[in-house]
């Protein structure tokens, strides 16, 4: 999305947030060398011919039932604005499925929540360029506010990305 | 809930008993039809409650119920779940 967006792409928010969204973690069912992702099936006539070029292999129903808690702390955070709820849950499915990328990233808004941004902020720096990933940056350039992050985004993405990703804070 | 309730309700939830008359489970799977909703993408919090409904318009609830259809009908396949880190 990123290499065919037009100028007028930049402005709107809409493709901004899929953008966003495809950036995030998420899992893969793999058989043998082939992988299987729904989304796959809208975008491809031969969707058994797609892979994701980098994954790491977790166990089928530890690894669905890490997704489950961790939405079940989403839900904790945002909803019952319970920030101890949330880094429970957070932490059993750590327990389930250690180093998700989803879960750190999910640890950083916890920690945060919490009022420990040093442990929020190293977090982040371990997560830094595992993955192509606006939302780390802006994590990153918020609790450091060095500047070569913020250049990051405008590089990769756009000035129009950055004012986004800062008008998204809470 | 524990991982052998969470197990128990995916199967419940997704259990189909037609027979396949595909040989691999990738393949079985993409014949299948699945809900990907087109438009803007969820929030945050909608989208964690319908994970946790294993609600077929987010990508979590397809995730599961693949990973039964795969498990029930393809049982002898080793089917794995892998974390996308690209």
């Amino acid at each position: 999305m990123i290499e065919i967006a037009e100028p007028k792409s930049w402005v709107d928010e809409t493709y901004l947030a899929e953008i966003l969204q495809y950036e995030d973690p998420h899992f893969v069912l793999v058989h043998e060398d082939e992988h299987f992702e729904s989304g796959f099936k809208s975008v491809s006539s031969n969707p058994e011919s797609m892979k994701h070029p980098a994954v790491k292999a977790v166990d089928l129903w530890e690894g669905l039932y890490a997704g489950h808690l961790i939405a079940e702390g989403v839900i904790r955070h945002q909803r019952d604005k319970d920030p101890d709820g949330f880094l429970y849950f957070l932490r059993a499915a750590e327990q389930v499925c250690p180093d998700l990328l989803l879960i750190q990233e999910n640890l950083v808004s916890a920690y945060g929540s919490i009022g420990d941004f040093d442990r929020a902020e190293e977090i982040l720096h371990s997560l830094y360029g595992k993955r192509k990933d606006a939302k780390i940056l802006l994590g990153l350039y918020v609790f450091t506010e060095d500047e070569r992050y913020k250049q990051e985004i405008i590089d990769e993405y756009s000035i129009h990305m950055f004012n986004y990703l800062i008008r998204s804070l809470p | 809930m524990d991982i052998n309730l969470f197990k128990g309700r995916a199967r419940e939830k997704f259990a189909d008993e037609t027979e396949p008359t595909q040989t691999n489970p990738i393949t079985y799977l993409y014949s299948k039809e699945w809900n990907v909703p087109v438009g803007p993408p969820f929030p945050e919090l909608e989208l964690a409650e319908m994970n946790v409904d294993l609600d077929e318009r987010g990508c979590f609830g397809r995730l599961v119920r693949a990973a039964v259809l795969a498990e029930n009908h393809f049982p002898e396949r080793y089917v794995r779940i892998y974390w996308d880190l690209s």
